[in-house]
């Protein structure tokens, strides 16, 4: 309930920007966003339909240099609601932007440009992109970032940030320690930096390093570390073949249970590898909106009972530009005293607008 | 009542990760100038940017107005420059057979 009093009241912000006199003679409003349908399999399961996305979202030009956007998520059927991201972009100079509100974290490429689900080739996010870095994962903050051409295709784009850290009880699940919804975004303690850069040598590949630090217990005292660091690549061969991957690690301090006195780190690894070919090439007209995808992701733990891995092979068929029906067969495998009959089929429609 | 704390540590990693920044656009720039690289159509980059993240959007699909507002957006999205920004929406203006 009080999330939707939540929602409602940033919906009347945003009708108020729309149609204000004072904003509506400058400001430009768009309402975009995307959503999408699931049907999926499970072993020992029920079938279930899922309404798992309808996110609108907000695009503002208040004036040639001043933006607003804002996207409200509507998870599972309106069963979870959120302020996703709200943010000011000022186009301070060429190459450099400077946005503050809340922001989706640049960290590789999956949480900031990847994860809307008409964009993402695969159903659902990578192990990489789940318990390491906890996409979707916006924080509130400010940030400078750009592009900066250097000579024809070549470029580097880049961005820095000051956010609030991530907040829970020594070694948490990194996903718990976003505590959406609570007031971490009010009372925190905890600041974090954090930055990622790109760089594009040749028009086919882009080559990027991230990297986070800041503390995350909710203690004042002793606070520990939370240390993030990611690498990600990707290759596109004309318009039909796309290679991508990314690889994070978290290093989490905890307090060693043998020695109190003294702290360790919880290394937790992900990456994820995947490539997607268009069939359009072979000039056959029926099999042009049809692409084939497979997905390789992992999760490895200290311990192993929470390292995983998944593979999902599959297709898509694109309707329109951006309407997809997805099918895929998603194989989960974890270590052999912790196997678990949890296969997947996933039927998906997924569409930008 | 939790207190906000920055440590020095924290301030001095900002303000180096901004005069980094600084270096490193000053440089990039005098490469840039230095080297002249060949000068890329609207197209050209609409195609090397957009379609790496996702599938071809059409001029059609919106006004020239529109268009104005989304590609400022994508613009700090996609981590565009703003010649590259200006670049893609005269692309998609031009091109958009509703205007």
């Amino acid at each position: 309930m009080k999330k939707l009093f939540r929602c409602s009241v940033i919906l009347l912000f945003i009708a108020f920007l729309a149609y204000t006199p004072a904003f509506g003679q400058k400001s430009k409003f768009i309402v975009s966003g995307y959503l999408d349908w699931t049907y999926s399999w499970q072993k020992g399961k029920p079938g279930t339909f899922d309404l798992f996305h309808f996110n609108p979202i907000f695009l503002f030009q208040l004036e040639d240099k001043l933006l607003a956007r804002a996207e409200i998520e509507y998870e599972h059927g309106g069963g979870e609601i959120a302020l996703e991201y709200a943010q000011l972009d000022w186009f301070l100079h060429d190459y450099v932007t400077i946005s503050g509100g809340k922001f989706l974290v640049p960290f590789g490429v999956f949480n900031q440009k990847l994860h809307p689900s008409w964009i993402s080739k695969v159903p659902g996010r990578p192990l990489a992109n789940d318990q390491v870095v906890p996409v979707g994962w916006s924080e509130a903050g400010v940030m400078a970032s750009g592009g900066i051409s250097i000579s024809g295709y070549s470029k580097i784009n880049y961005a820095v940030y000051l956010v609030n850290g991530l907040e829970g009880a020594e070694g948490d699940p990194i996903r718990d320690l976003r505590k959406e919804g609570d007031d971490r975004d009010v009372l925190n303690n905890n600041k974090a930096v954090g930055g990622r850069l790109g760089i594009v040598p040749i028009k086919e590949i882009e080559i990027g390093a991230s990297a986070y630090t800041g503390k995350y217990d909710d203690v004042p005292f002793p606070k520990r570390s939370l240390n993030l660091y990611g690498v990600d690549a990707e290759f596109h061969y004309k318009d039909f073949l796309e290679l991508r991957g990314e690889f994070n690690q978290a290093d989490q301090e905890i307090t060693d249970t043998l020695a109190p006195d003294t702290t360790g780190f919880l290394v937790k690894r992900g990456y994820y590898a995947q490539a997607a070919i268009k069939l359009s090439p072979l000039a056959v007209s029926q099999l042009n909106p049809v692409e084939v995808v497979v997905r390789f992701s992992g999760q490895d733990f200290r311990g192993e009972a929470a390292d995983k891995w998944e593979v999902s092979p599959g297709v898509n068929y694109y309707v329109t530009n951006t309407g997809i029906i997805r099918l895929f067969y998603r194989l989960n495998l974890e270590k052999e005293a912790y196997k678990v009959k949890n296969n997947q089929i996933i039927l998906q429609y997924a569409m930008g607008f | 009542m939790k207190k906000f704390k920055i440590t020095q540590k924290k301030i001095s990693l900002v303000i180096a990760l901004t005069f980094a920044i600084f270096i490193f656009i000053t440089f990039v720039h005098t490469a840039e100038v230095l080297t002249k690289g060949k000068e890329l159509t609207g197209a050209e980059v609409y195609s090397a940017n957009c379609g790496k993240c996702h599938s071809e959007r059409y001029p059609s699909e919106r006004t020239d107005d529109e268009w104005k507002v989304i590609v400022n957006h994508m613009r700090v999205i996609a981590g565009l420059t703003a010649k590259e920004a200006k670049l893609v929406l005269q692309y998609l203006q031009e091109n958009n057979p509703e205007e």
